[in-house]
This record gives C-alpha cells, structure tokens and sequence, in this order.
C-alpha cells in the first residue's frame, strides 16, 4: 500500500532523513520506534507531503507520491496526525472534525464518520459545542485522531499519540488504534516507546539519526 | 440631547463604512499575517473605479458601478497575492518584506491613479437623496444607506466565516496553518480568497464614500490610517474586534469633531489607542499566538 525508497529529507542544510526506505501493507500497523530527534517525525511528515522529499520514491496505492502536497494526499486516503495536534483552538471540537471532512471525498461519508468518531469517544459528543484551546490534553489527542478519521482514511500515519499523556491515556488511545487497524484501517504509527505497543503491530522500524531500519523479531521482542 | 443623538448617529453610520474597511484589513492579516500597506489605495482605486463607470464614461447608476466593480477589485486582489506576495512568502524576513512591498504597491497604485486620472479630485453624485426627519432628528437618506449597506457586508463577511466550510477554511488557516494543511485546504487559495475579499470590501467602501467625501489619488491614506487603529485596538486578526472598534473610534470621532475640532480627531483616536493597549496589549478581540 506504502512503499518508501531512498528518501533523503532536509530542514535548511540539515540532512534529517538518509535514504529511508519502509514499507506498510493494506490492513497493518507498522510502527516506527525511536529516540527523540532522530527524525521519526520527520519521517512521516514527508510521506504525507508536509516536508519535501529531496531525492527518492514514495509510492502510495501504487502511484509515486514523492512530491505532492498534504491536501492532495489527504484526498488520497493518506492522512496524518500529528504530535501536537494542530487542531484550530478557537474553533469547536465539531468544527474541528467537520474540517477534517473539508474535502469533497470526504464529505461524502461525513455524518457516518462523526457518528463512528462520537461511538469512539462520546465525550467528544457530549463537548461538540467546547472550544477546542479549552479541552484536556486527552480530550485534544481525541479530537486530533477524531479529525483524521474524519478525512476518511486508507491510511492513518499518526505522529506520536503519546505525547503529553498520563499513561491510562496513552493505553486507551493505543487500544482505540488497534481497535481502528482490526477493523481494517492500515495504520503507521510512530513511538518512543515500543513497550506500549506490545502485542498491537505487525512490524516494527527502527530509526536512528535518520536511517530506517527494519527490526526483525528476536531484535523487536527484546525492544519490547 | 436632539444633538447628542445626531452626533450619536452621525458616529453609527460612520463606524459601519469604517468596519468594512478595517475587517478587510484585518482579514489578510488573519489568514496570512501580513500588513497590506496598500490598503488605503485600493480604497481610492475602488472612487476611482466608481467615478469612470458613473461619470468619467459610462455614465451608470451607482448600484451597477458597485457591481461591475466587485469583480475587477476581486481580480486586482487575487493578482496582488498571486504576483507580488506568494514569491516572499517563507522568505527570510517575509513579514518585514510583505510590508516594504505592499508601502511600495501603495506609490504605485497612487501614482497610477494620478497619471490615468490626473491629480484632482473628482466627485459622484449619491445615488439618493433627501433627508430623514424624526423627532428633530435629522440624517442623509444616503448615510443611511451607506450603514445599512455596509453592515449587510459585515454581516455576509461574517455568516461566510463563520457557516460556511470555505469560511471555517479561512478560520482554521489563521488558527494553524500546518493544520489547515493537514485536512486537506489549500493555505494558497485561501490567501488568495481573502486578499480578494479585502480589496473588495475595502474598494466598495471607497465606492460608497465617494460621494461624501472627495476622491483623490492620495486620498486613501487617511482611511488606512483609520483602518490600522482599528484593527490594532480591536486585537490584530480579529474580525469581531474591528467591528466593535470601529463604532467605538466612529462615536468618539463624531463627539470629538463636534465639540473640540476635526484636528483632534485622531489624537484622540491615538489616545484611546494607548490606554487600551496599556490595560489590554493585545487588543479588546486580539489572541496571543501560538
């Protein structure tokens, strides 16, 4: 479904990714494990086109994508949350999740998306009218993965969900993940820490300043 | 009080020609966080136009010059951010660059004006006339208009903003852009929208106002001027807080006129400017960035 080959990223002169190359397959969940600044991140925003690829291939549903914008990709099936959710704070959690349906492919399954999003997490439901700069940080990471479930995904590249949460948190996003990927959505998630996704993933990458390796079991159960 | 009334009046009607103005000011700087020094301009570009469709040469009806105008100043607003903006933008210092470019757009489009039209003033006649008397109360059929016209585009400008999707576009670009990216928007097309929406309202209410005041090809500084006041007392980037600036300045405007002298309009605008900022920093409306 994903394919990454040789992608080198850049900020300004800096050299992030070297020759990164991974692959995800419809239906799995491939996660991406790494130290802080080593350019998981950057990994992922390059794929779904928030930093350009200097040299390599991506291709997505077998079309060669290296090179495209977000919103196009986003059309595409291929959407991304990030790790300090981006969402619009002086909006509304309903207006926050009714733009992550602003296009016309996604508009079209928008009332069965938001009834899926408030099925998962019908706190989301019950604060729709709350202004998105007043939630929790639990609440927002609901908000965030609710808006890219919005977008109608085939694959959701999700950038560190984790992030700034108490641990009964972070086990209760990574279970609704995991729940989203059985139920068929392909995901690829990127971590710090693999011990919480023990039992969840299909495979695993390791990336350390910038190179992408795969890991192979024995080396992704001492991980875990 | 018939005279506090009238002034009190007199400052309404004001504030909402102001508001369409400042909102369009404001509504760039939103969405794109730039300062568009040529605002003032295409506010007299919007006389200019009004004065060639009414009277320099086609002599039509004021309603119709308005709406033959809304698509040229739409185009010259798309043109403006397409030719001259986009290219800085993710520039080093792209903020400062967009605010030398667009001063210099400002000379441009004023010296434009002056060799096309020539240095003079020109005038149109309103498209009504007459007065409203009620009570001892009097006010300019006209004026009224001019305020209701003007609210009704506040009013569009605000129902597009906040209910449709294209507007929810253009709030969440100014919210987060990389966000904005991320379902999907096109952040250039948005930038685009707006700075064709400012020129539009601005260049209407430059179409409006000639009739009252005299169009020239320097006469858009004083507007500007006006609109940066109230954009910067309202809160930067705040449409709502333009539109209540805008009839607090217009009110205090009309009493100061009235009972001190037009020459101290300003300072006192400058004043309130002050002791606003100094209990509120960021404006009555303004958000800290994040």
């Amino acid at each position: 479904m994903l394919e990454v080959n040789g992608v080198n990223a850049f900020y300004s002169d800096f050299h992030v990714l070297h020759d990164a190359s991974l692959r995800v397959n419809k239906g799995e969940l491939v996660a991406v494990a790494g130290a802080n600044g080593h350019g998981k991140s950057t990994l992922l925003k390059t794929i779904c086109g928030l930093v350009p690829a200097k040299s390599g291939q991506i291709t997505f549903d077998g079309q060669d994508i290296a090179g495209r914008k977000a919103p196009h990709l986003v059309g595409r099936g291929l959407v991304y949350v990030a790790e300090d959710r981006r969402l619009f704070p002086d909006m509304t959690v309903l207006e926050n999740l009714q733009l992550g349906a602003y296009l016309p492919e996604a508009r079209r399954r928008e009332k069965d998306n938001l009834d899926r999003v408030f099925s998962l997490y019908p706190r989301l439901a019950e604060r729709r009218g709350q202004l998105c700069r007043s939630l929790s940080g639990g609440e927002a990471q609901m908000v965030a993965l609710g808006r890219g479930l919005m977008s109608n995904p085939s694959l959701l590249a999700i950038d560190e969900p984790s992030l700034g949460l108490a641990p009964n948190l972070t086990e209760t996003m990574l279970r609704t993940v995991s729940q989203l990927n059985r139920e068929g959505l392909t995901v690829l998630l990127v971590e710090q820490s693999l011990a919480l996704l023990e039992g969840m993933i299909d495979r695993v990458y390791s990336i350390e300043e910038g190179v992408v390796t795969e890991a192979d079991s024995r080396s992704l159960q001492e991980a875990l | 009080m018939t005279q506090i009334v009238e002034i009190l009046l007199s400052g309404i009607t004001q504030g909402a020609v102001y508001c369409v103005v400042a909102v369009g000011l404001s509504l760039v700087y939103g969405a794109s966080r730039i300062l568009n020094f040529a605002h003032g301009s295409l506010y007299s570009l919007g006389g200019f136009l009004a004065w060639f469709l009414v009277v320099g040469h086609f002599n039509l009806p004021l309603w119709l010059a308005v709406l033959v105008a809304i698509p040229i100043l739409a185009a010259a607003g798309i043109g403006i951010e397409r030719l001259i903006i986009r290219p800085l933008r993710g520039s080093a210092n792209w903020k400062i660059n967009t605010i030398m470019v667009t001063l210099g757009l400002a000379f441009i489009v004023e010296n434009g004006l002056q060799l096309v039209f020539g240095p003079g003033t020109k005038t149109i006649p309103p498209f009504t006339e007459g007065v409203l008397e009620i009570g001892g109360i009097t006010l300019s059929w006209y004026r009224i208009w001019i305020f209701a016209i003007s609210l009704g585009l506040v009013a569009a400008l605000e129902y597009f903003l906040s209910a449709t999707r294209y507007g929810q576009a253009v709030r969440a670009v100014s919210q987060d852009m990389q966000g904005a990216n991320q379902v999907g928007v096109n952040v250039n097309q948005v930038f685009s929208l707006t700075f064709a929406l400012s020129v539009v309202l601005t260049g209407i209410a430059g179409i409006l106002l000639a009739p009252v005041f005299l169009v020239s090809p320097l006469g858009g500084w004083a507007p500007f001027l006006k609109a940066f006041v109230i954009v910067v007392l309202g809160g930067l980037g705040s449409t709502k807080g333009a539109f209540v600036a805008a009839f607090i300045l217009a009110i205090l405007e009309a009493f100061v006129i009235f009972y001190i002298g037009p020459s101290w309009a300003m300072p006192a605008w400058l004043v309130m400017l002050i002791a606003v900022l100094m209990i509120r920093p960021k404006g009555l409306f303004g958000v800290w960035e994040n």
